[in-house]
């Protein structure tokens, strides 16, 4: 197996919006390039419209929220537009070619984000974290690196960005996502010629207890196929 | 996976902008009815900012999301919040009409997703949570959308409509509790006493039902 996607647990939860921030943003940055599972997500969403859809209490009017929503489009007609104009001030380096998601969240590119050396061929950036409390991070590998076997406490999500790493299930490439649980152990390796960037995303608390070991586990598979 | 594609094009689920007037539109009321008629609807309010349509919409959604505000299980829930959600959402409906469009996504999916993401931006500004991210930004509903995605939906609209009707019982329960109650997988099989696998196998077949209704 080469190509590792969210299963349909994953897909639902994030299509009623019930993942956490975190987890819906790897599931958000897989979208990018899966349009197979995009495109379930979008079929999951109709499912849950179509419940939303049956709920009844119809005789229930409501004028005066009317009367508000109407009062503030009275005053805001223009039907803003989004697109917020973009102030970078630094220019952005790195890898460019990335999910808008995660564009959004590293405007200032990954060339300028703050990387720390967590082994001879493996760097860590921290991002800040979302709504809720597990960690997010960019890792990179170097070409031809190999992480020694590790294991890692709770569930840990990987997206590979850029470049690919394997490990004994398999090979992965930009998009796949993958997941591993506790207790499972395995030691991820890059090829010769080329880096390897991934988005990982793991429930361990962010304290800095056991920070080393926990750091040199980034890159955690646990394949969920479709 | 498809390698190669280049992920800055779309993150988008449904819709895109339209800035033009769509053709054989018609208003009346008593036209007879069109696959989608709030599809119709929110388009002609994107062209024509038309209050009166807007007004019909709200009548037909309002209680809908209300409903959904109310069924999300958490101390969060009141009359107050969901009174708050229904406001947030229709405003959004008015200022993101331009993206809507039909033959991407049903009017009603579209509004599903609108309710999610603000319930969800709700919920945060309740729990004083902060992040970089809105929910906006991790469920994309107003961007552009991809064009492999096209689908002709408004075409098998009343078949999709049909599908609910015929699901057992039990997979609307899951459907409820996964969509409308906003429950984890691992929490509707805490509840219930399900198997997780048979949360999620009542989803997929649920699923298969419905795609069987999509356009193929």
């Amino acid at each position: 197996m080469t190509n590792f996607h969210p299963d349909t647990k994953w897909l639902s939860e994030y299509a009623a919006g019930t993942l956490s921030d975190s987890q819906a943003l790897c599931v958000s940055t897989h979208f990018a390039y899966c349009q197979k599972c995009k495109q379930e997500a979008s079929e999951l969403t109709q499912l849950g419209a179509m419940v939303f859809n049956t709920q009844t209490n119809d005789n229930e009017s409501a004028p005066d929220l009317l009367q508000n929503v109407l009062s503030h489009i009275n005053k805001d007609p223009g039907q803003a537009d989004v697109a917020p104009p973009q102030n970078n001030s630094q220019p952005v380096t790195g890898h460019t070619d990335l999910p808008t998601v995660i564009k959004t969240l590293i405007p200032e590119g990954t060339d300028n984000l703050s990387w720390k050396k967590i082994g001879p061929q493996i760097s860590i950036a921290k991002l800040s974290n979302l709504g809720d409390t597990r960690s997010v991070a960019l890792h990179k590998l170097q070409p031809g690196s190999t992480v020694s076997d590790h294991d890692h406490h709770g569930l840990e999500i990987t997206v590979v960005l850029d470049g690919s790493f394997s490990d004994q299930d398999g090979k992965y490439f930009p998009g796949d996502f993958l997941v591993r649980k506790a207790g499972e152990v395995h030691s991820p390796c890059t090829s010769n010629d080329e880096e390897c960037l991934c988005l990982t995303v793991c429930d361990a608390p962010v304290k800095f207890t056991g920070f080393f070991t926990r750091l040199l586990n980034p890159l955690v598979a646990y394949q969920h196929k479709h | 996976m498809t390698l190669g594609v280049n992920p800055d094009e779309n993150q988008s689920e449904f819709g895109t902008a339209r800035t033009q007037t769509p053709s054989g539109y018609s208003m009346h009321p008593d036209h007879e009815k069109p696959f989608d008629e709030w599809a119709e609807t929110i388009e002609h309010i994107a062209v024509n900012q038309d209050r009166e349509a807007f007004t019909r919409l709200f009548n037909h959604f309002c209680p809908k999301i209300k409903a959904y505000g109310m069924a999300l299980k958490s101390h969060h829930t009141s009359p107050e919040m969901a009174d708050e959600l229904v406001q947030d959402v229709m405003i959004k409906v008015w200022q993101k009409a331009k993206y809507f469009n039909s033959d991407k996504a049903r009017a009603s999916t579209w509004i599903f997703a609108i309710a999610r993401n603000c319930r969800i931006d709700y919920l945060r500004k309740l729990k004083r949570i902060s992040s970089p991210l809105t929910a906006d930004d991790l469920w994309p509903v107003f961007e552009e959308p991809d064009p492999v995605s096209v689908m002709d939906l408004a075409r098998s609209s009343a078949q999709i409509e049909q599908v609910v009707n015929t699901l057992p019982a039990e997979q609307i329960t899951v459907l409820r509790e996964v969509y409308i109650e906003g429950k984890t997988h691992a929490e509707v099989a805490k509840q219930t006493g399900l198997p997780l696998g048979t949360v999620k196998s009542r989803l997929r077949l649920a699923m298969d039902r419905l795609r069987s209704a999509l356009p193929a």
